[in-house]
């Protein structure tokens, strides 16, 4: 992980970023604030972003996740308050979604969870993966900690596929943002976080429906505004693999602003 | 010129861009040098001159004159030269300048207070001594001098005297090389893990001659009588930043040196290849050719976390923070405009970025050298060390760690040198080591 930060005193603007931060980049930009006060918030940001890293980050292969992945049959680990707090979230998503969403790919009965900290697996397989959540809880933390900061005006990038827009622009009444594949698209934020799901071109198959095992292959990318970036999170993967009648359920349930879906940017 | 423009404008921004605060010491600690010519002791001298004599006025001496004329606190007052069109030239540029063929005769005029050295390496060493011997102020051009002895007996002389010895190492001089070593030791680039330098010229290195006679005196670069050829010509300068870098000097050196291509009677090597090695297994990379310029000029120092490019002042990171789209928009809010951020996308895939993103060491233009002439460029930090100098010649005060930092380049340039001739692996001798140096 590395970091950078700068600062323009003209317009009050602190821009700061961390790369490899669960395998992407974080960027971090605040207006109206002193150099200060806002680089001490990128430094609790950034060093709570490096916590959940070594939690939740299963390509390393000392964090919480790899080491519970690695357990055998009927081990039982004491996982972290972090752990604890977004496999609860996680699972309660996979209870309201009807198992559509789960950080187990299907196994999330084989889990034992007591909420009191400790987890264990009935079979060898049960394994943990929270890339369809865990930018969503960093981002819900982020705007949690920005509030309680009294920051008005921000813009956070979480790997281009989990965006919180807080306030507005310098110069402009929101933050306005053009999917990479359509720039003629604009999606004019404020106070909301965006999260866009879907396969790209020669990438495709990553995410997969855990009731049925199958990959989704379509060229569509799903993309959700939601106040909470949580839900956004969620529901863009959600949608990716649910039926339009549980999609129109989910919409309903959701605490959804906006939802597009796009093929080759053509918004329907 | 007023006294509103010129050098001495320049030098006093440049330290403060750097920023430098009267009394603070967040600058002199990765470039110390610079605390005999802070703003507060420009102010001192008031109007005060340097006196100062040139020895040598070929290209590189009349390209200090130029120097020299911009500089408000300096006034040339004498020139000397063993070959009578180069001191024409220079009295041209200066012509109430007194001029001399013999430089001792220079040196006892007691008008003079420094003295600028820019004659062929053989004789820095002994020209340097005498002019400390007369107690004048001097600034020598690099390398320190064509053998270790010679260096070693100049440092010492050095210790002993009260006057100020200035190497023209004009990157310790350059803003964007001090703003990225102090980039690089707060560690911006992560663990210094190697360097890697390279200066590539297409020429042959010669200079016309009027007659036969004249071939070794204006053509000395290639001879070894006078020259160390590319490694003290060109690699001094490039060494010296790799040991400010670091701050360490290498243990083994060893290297290969041929005349590939300019077979013209020359002495010395037409392509250079010198690997130096750290006690604790770093490497410096150093290379130079002159029958081809596709890489130009470049000094690299490689971290675990980026790559510092001192010569063209940008830096890449090894995992680029800047995805896409959020350069546009820290941009656009620069200049104040409102657009739309292109950076949504199902996800970013660093391993797609298929090249490494410069980032400037400054804000703004700053001064870019190819390596190409050889004579000198603009903008190179030349101008300030010289102004630096002529500051000292009124003060008395010697510029922390130049000829130390000198003295190391040298030592590595002579001692690469020594391996090729060899073709050895050698050991940095014992007797040649100096208190500055850790290994």
């Amino acid at each position: 992980m590395s970091e950078k930060e700068e600062y323009w005193p003209e317009h009050r603007v602190f821009h700061a970023a961390a790369s490899n931060v669960m395998g992407t980049v974080l960027d971090f930009v605040v207006c109206g604030e002193s150099e200060e006060k806002v680089s001490e918030l990128w430094k609790t940001l950034y060093s709570r972003a490096r916590v959940l890293d070594s939690c939740l980050n299963r390509f390393k292969p000392d964090s919480e996740v790899s080491r519970f992945n690695s357990l055998p049959e009927g081990a039982v680990m004491e996982c972290s308050r972090d752990l604890s707090e977004i496999l609860a979230v996680s699972l309660d998503y996979n209870r309201r979604t009807g198992g559509l969403f789960d950080v187990t790919k299907g196994k999330a009965a084989q889990l034992s969870f007591d909420r009191g900290h400790l987890i264990s697996k009935f079979s060898p397989g049960v394994s943990l993966d929270f890339g369809g959540i865990a930018k969503g809880y960093l981002l819900a933390l982020v705007k949690e900690m920005l509030g309680q900061g009294g920051v008005a005006d921000a813009f956070v990038n979480f790997g281009c596929s989990s965006i919180l827009a807080m306030g507005h622009h310098p110069f402009g009444d929101c933050w306005k943002v053009s999917p990479e594949f359509d720039r003629t698209v604009e999606f004019n934020l404020r106070d909301t976080s965006l999260s866009l799901s879907g396969n790209q071109d020669g990438y495709c198959g990553s995410i997969v429906n855990p009731l049925t095992g199958e990959r989704m292959m379509d060229a569509l990318v799903r993309v959700v505004e939601s106040e909470d970036p949580l839900e956004a999170e969620v529901l863009s993967t959600v949608l990716c693999i649910s039926d339009s009648q549980s999609s129109e359920r989910f919409l309903k349930e959701f605490r959804i602003t906006n939802y597009y879906t796009y093929d080759r940017g053509k918004r329907n | 010129m007023t006294e509103e423009k010129g050098i001495d404008v320049g030098l006093r921004q440049f330290i403060k861009n750097l920023g430098y605060v009267a009394g603070g010491a967040t600058l002199l600690a990765s470039a110390p040098w610079l605390t005999s010519c802070t703003p507060e002791k420009l102010e001192e001298i008031g109007k005060q001159k340097a006196r100062i004599g040139l020895i040598g006025s070929g290209s590189r001496g009349q390209y200090h004159i130029h120097n020299l004329l911009q500089i408000p606190h300096a006034e040339l007052v004498a020139i000397c030269d063993i070959y009578q069109p180069n001191l024409d030239a220079a009295l041209a540029l200066c012509p109430g300048a007194k001029t001399f063929s013999d430089y001792h005769k220079l040196l006892e005029d007691k008008d003079i207070d420094g003295v600028i050295i820019a004659t062929p390496l053989s004789f820095h060493a002994s020209m340097t001594l005498d002019a400390l011997a007369a107690g004048k102020h001097v600034f020598c051009e690099k390398a320190m001098a064509l053998t270790l002895d010679d260096c070693k007996r100049v440092y010492q002389e050095y210790q002993n005297t009260d006057r100020a010895l200035f190497y023209c190492m004009q990157r310790m001089y350059d803003e964007k090389y001090i703003k990225a070593m102090k980039m690089i030791q707060d560690g911006l680039i992560g663990d210094v893990v190697g360097m890697r330098c390279h200066w590539f010229r297409n020429a042959d290195w010669r200079r016309e001659v009027p007659s036969p006679e004249y071939e070794r005196m204006i053509n000395w670069r290639l001879y070894k009588e006078y020259s160390g050829g590319l490694m003290t010509e060109l690699g001094s300068h490039q060494l010296e930043v790799c040991n400010w870098a670091i701050h360490k000097m290498p243990t083994y050196i060893t290297g290969l040196g041929d005349i590939v291509f300019w077979k013209d009677s020359r002495e010395v090597y037409d392509s250079v290849s010198v690997t130096y090695g750290y006690a604790d297994g770093r490497k410096i990379t150093y290379e130079s050719l002159i029958s081809n310029k596709f890489n130009g000029m470049e000094e690299q120092i490689l971290g675990s976390m980026g790559t510092m490019d001192l010569s063209r002042g940008v830096y890449y990171l090894e995992d680029d923070n800047m995805v896409p789209g959020m350069r546009k928009l820290m941009d656009e809010i620069k200049t104040g405009v409102f657009a739309s951020i292109p950076t949504a996308g199902p996800s970013w895939r660093p391993e797609l970025r298929s090249a490494y993103v410069p980032h400037p060491v400054m804000e703004g233009g700053f001064g870019v050298t190819s390596g190409e002439s050889m004579i000198g460029a603009v903008k190179d930090g030349s101008d300030v060390i010289l102004s630096a100098f002529c500051q000292s010649c009124i003060t008395g005060e010697k510029a922390k760690d130049v000829v130390e930092e000198a003295y190391c380049s040298t030592a590595l340039c002579l001692l690469g040198n020594e391996a090729m001739d060899r073709k050895m692996v050698l050991t940095f001798p014992d007797e040649y080591k100096i208190p500055y140096m850790k290994f």
